[in-house]
């Protein structure tokens, strides 16, 4: 026993190295300024960037939307915008006699549904028409927003109010005495035009456009408890009984007009082509509605970031977006902008999760919120849209040819087709004048780099 | 038998010597943040037999001490003897500055050595030691040129380069020894800069073959007083440290690619030492003292606001052994130690040299006849001298496990 225990000894010395280790706090952090790093960290701020335009698309789908857009707005940074709604109306039951109900008046109920698109300090202005003909449904079931009533059809008021647009209550406008009488009259007597047969033939619906004096597009809502033509009458009885009857609209074949004739942009020769930001004022405009347009931001000479060591690697990319000053006074800013990413050889926006050219990893599209209350931010602050992108010039960085992806801003899908948006945002040569602070208010792309050099 | 014993014994070694190599390079001797720099902390001391006595070795010898600091100091060690000794050690450290404190503990293997008296002249011992260790880990900042901000940045290292050695003392005349050791140092050392998007790390591979040189001469003044006096030197020689660098973004391999090796120097050493034993009625004093230096100036630094410079190591120690003859009682026979150490390192940052003052005090327990446990206690201090700058206070628990045979008696009996 005694001849071996050196060796058990030993072999204990060994083992007892395997039970103990070493240890230290995990935050250990003197002497950090003895080391010598052989990077450098930069913040560039100079890399360019390429702005345009597109109006993606020329027509959309308007019916059956509960929405609908009316007015007119001349906007300085794009052209003139008319809308006009189409409605058509439920027939409504009759359960009184004629002897005892009498006509009172005739009003025509609506809400705004909190979108507008122009100067809503003055009143708002809409004329309201009976429509000739009947709202026609396309073959496919759709109407679009290039569709029309055709028809001279016959005004029934003219009217200028102060519209409470932000409230979303139910408003009532009168209309005249006559057409109401006429309905009235029509459905208490059972008469064969107000027919379930011949109804629409004789009440095809009717229509809300631009009334004199018109500054503003404004979006109602257009559901069958907002948007209905009433007729309030009585009965002689004992009492005198108030009541009301109520043809509501039939959503399902309402639809609004709207159309933009991209006065103020230049003409191109497809529609898809973007229009630089030279040529709209180094601006870049963003749009939803009807005619929605997107925002293409490229960086042509992001490769140039590679030159600036042995080894470059992006750590962090912020995008801000920044909308002109003073031109959304009148036009208020979407309160959201969503990036997409935009693949030149499928000439479409990437609106879901996809990865990018090079990246094991998803990237998703992603908002950017404005500060509430931007109106009250004021020089040199400014409000502004962010945009963490730091993946997607990470993944950029040293990409050529096709792999060479672009950001698309765009109104986010939600509020693109029941919301007339716009956001015009300066490039990064914009000009503000005699105002001191313009460099501070373009687009901005802050990219830091880590830098290695042997 | 005698075959079988040193078979079994050679491949008992050899697996020890495998597995404590592994070890060594698994495991962090240290963790002070001054390891960044060249192959890290110069391994002072030699856990062996003197540790509690500030671990001189130069000018001392005796017949169970496997003398590293002198090859020329195996000749006292007796005939007949097959000593294998095995040493760990345990150091627990405080690191402060001005406004910062941190505690570490680390824990490794030291040292394997065997050596046997192979003729009535010449001693040899082959070991496994450390030369230098590395292990640090740093927090630091780099700041975002254009803009208030920085990023943070992570730096670490581990490693140590090992000296596998082959020492032989021969025995001129009665008293005068040389020696030679024929060294084999090798070694990785990893360091690693972390950030986020970034990690870059470099792996230092060091080979080299060397020798140094001692002698030492050993007097008896009378029956009870000897002086043993001993220098030793290494010449400068040429070393090559091949680099290997691989930097990763965080999802790229961008580099894995063989550097430019980097050209270096084992720099010149020398060193002198002497001790003076007494027997007085049973007991027995042992008072020795060491220098050494080792010029490692002409080593231009590569790194910026660090320069290398000359080191120099004074220690000094005593040991008793209250009775040596006639032992009636356990503690007796124990030896018992007090040491002192000041080393000057090699490392220059900012222009303050960093310097370690130790004391140490050890206590040695028989067991087997011949065969003993040295215990020992180092507690020191390691600082720059600059106001604010890094302070170690450490306590070094090392245990040393010498295990002494007889070998070579002829049998009396059958």
């Amino acid at each position: 026993m005694i001849k071996y225990m050196w060796r058990i000894a030993c072999a204990g010395l060994l083992f007892w190295g395997l039970l103990f280790s070493s240890c230290k706090d995990e935050d250990f952090k003197i002497g950090g300024y003895l080391a010598d790093s052989h990077t450098t960290v930069v913040m560039v701020d100079t890399v360019t960037i390429r702005v345009s335009s597109l109006v993606a698309a020329d027509s959309v789908v308007t019916s059956n939307k509960a929405i609908g857009f009316s007015g007119i707005y001349t906007d300085p940074q794009i052209g003139a915008t008319q809308a006009q709604i189409y409605m058509e109306f439920n027939r409504t039951s009759n359960s009184e006699s004629d002897r005892y109900a009498t006509f009172d008046s005739v009003t025509f109920v609506l809400r705004p549904n909190g979108s507008y698109y122009g100067d809503t300090v003055e009143h708002a202005a809409f004329k309201i028409s009976k429509l000739v003909n009947k709202i026609e449904k396309r073959d496919n079931g759709y109407l679009y927003s290039a569709s029309r009533v055709p028809g001279s059809h016959v005004q029934l008021v003219d009217t200028a109010f102060k519209l409470k647009v932000r409230e979303q209550k139910n408003f009532e406008v009168r209309l005249p005495d006559s057409f109401g009488k006429w309905l009235f009259q029509g459905i208490l007597r059972s008469e064969e035009a107000f027919n379930t047969d011949n109804y629409l033939k004789t009440f095809p619906g009717l229509a809300i456009s631009a009334g004199t004096g018109s500054n503003c597009v404004h979006g109602l809502t257009i559901t069958d408890s907002t948007c209905i033509v009433r007729i309030h009458y009585h009965v002689n009885s004992t009492d005198r009984t108030e009541k009301k009857m109520n043809f509501v609209v039939n959503q399902a074949n309402s639809f609004y007009n709207l159309n933009n004739d991209k006065a103020k942009l230049p003409s191109c020769n497809a529609k898809s082509d973007p229009i630089p930001s030279s040529q709209t004022g180094n601006k870049g405009i963003v749009m939803s509605g009807s005619t929605p347009m997107y925002a293409r931001l490229e960086f042509p000479h992001l490769n140039q970031l590679s030159l600036l060591g042995q080894i470059v690697k992006i750590q962090k990319a912020t995008l801000y977006v920044r909308p002109i000053r003073h031109l959304y006074d009148t036009v208020p800013l979407p309160p959201k902008l969503n990036m997409y990413y935009f693949d030149p050889t499928s000439n479409i926006i990437l609106s879901s999760a996809i990865k990018l050219p090079g990246s094991s990893s998803t990237s998703n599209t992603q908002s950017g919120n404005l500060p509430e209350n931007y109106q009250y931010i004021q020089s040199p602050n400014f409000p502004q849209y962010t945009f963490d992108v730091t993946d997607f010039m990470s993944s950029q960085l040293g990409k050529i040819g096709y792999d060479k992806w672009a950001l698309s801003l765009a109104i986010p899908d939600d509020s693109r087709e029941t919301t007339l948006q716009r956001l015009v945002f300066s490039d990064q040569k914009f000009w503000y004048g005699s105002d001191s602070q313009s460099e501070n208010n373009r687009i901005r792309l802050e990219v830091t780099c880590v830098i290695y050099n042997d | 038998m005698m075959i079988y014993n040193v078979i079994k014994t050679v491949s008992l070694l050899f697996l020890s010597v495998i597995l404590l190599s592994l070890d060594i390079q698994a495991q962090n001797s240290t963790s002070s943040p001054f390891t960044i720099f060249g192959i890290g902390e110069i391994e002072m001391r030699d856990f062996g037999r003197t540790t509690g006595m500030g671990s001189v070795g130069i000018g001392f010898q005796s017949d169970n001490f496997l003398n590293c600091r002198n090859p020329a100091g195996l000749s006292g060690v007796d005939t007949l003897r097959f000593i294998l000794d095995v040493s760990a050690a345990v150091k627990i450290s405080e690191f402060r500055t001005s406004y910062q404190k941190e505690h570490t503990t680390d824990f490794n293997f030291r040292s394997l050595a065997v050596g046997v008296r192979l003729s009535k002249r010449w001693t040899s011992s082959v070991g496994l030691s450390p030369y230098s260790n590395v292990g640090y880990r740093l927090s630091g900042q780099q700041t975002i040129q254009g803009t208030p901000d920085y990023v943070a940045l992570n730096f670490s290292g581990s490693g140590g380069v090992n000296k596998f050695y082959w020492a032989n003392a021969y025995e001129i005349f009665h008293g005068l020894s040389l020696g030679v050791t024929s060294s084999y140092i090798f070694g990785n050392i990893t360091h690693n800069e972390d950030m986020e998007v970034f990690s870059i790390k470099n792996t230092y591979n060091i080979n080299k073959i060397y020798f140094d040189f001692g002698v030492q001469y050993s007097h008896w003044f009378g029956q009870f007083t000897n002086v043993t006096v001993g220098g030793v030197y290494g010449y400068k020689s040429k070393m090559s440290i091949q680099r290997t660098q691989v930097i990763t973004s965080s999802t790229t391999m961008e580099r894995n690619e063989r550097q430019p090796d980097i050209k270096t120097y084992v720099p010149e050493s020398y060193g002198a030492g002497f001790s003076i034993l007494r027997n007085k009625k049973a007991a027995e004093w042992i008072f020795a003292a060491d220098y050494r230096y080792k010029n490692w100036s002409v080593d231009p630094s590569r790194h910026k606001g660090l320069t290398y410079t000359d080191s120099h190591t004074y220690s000094a120690g005593l040991q008793l052994t209250p009775n040596k003859k006639r032992v009636e009682k356990y503690i007796q026979a124990m030896r018992f130690q007090l040491g002192a150490c000041y080393n000057q390192s090699y490392l220059k940052v900012n222009g303050y040299q960093v310097d370690d003052y130790s004391i140490s005090a050890g206590a040695a327990f028989p067991f087997r006849n011949m065969s003993y446990i040295n215990v020992a206690v180092n507690v020191g201090e390691s600082k720059t001298g600059r106001r604010g700058g890094i302070t170690e206070r450490y306590v070094l628990l090392s245990v040393n496990l010498s295990l002494i045979e007889r070998w070579f008696a002829k049998r009396q009996w059958d």
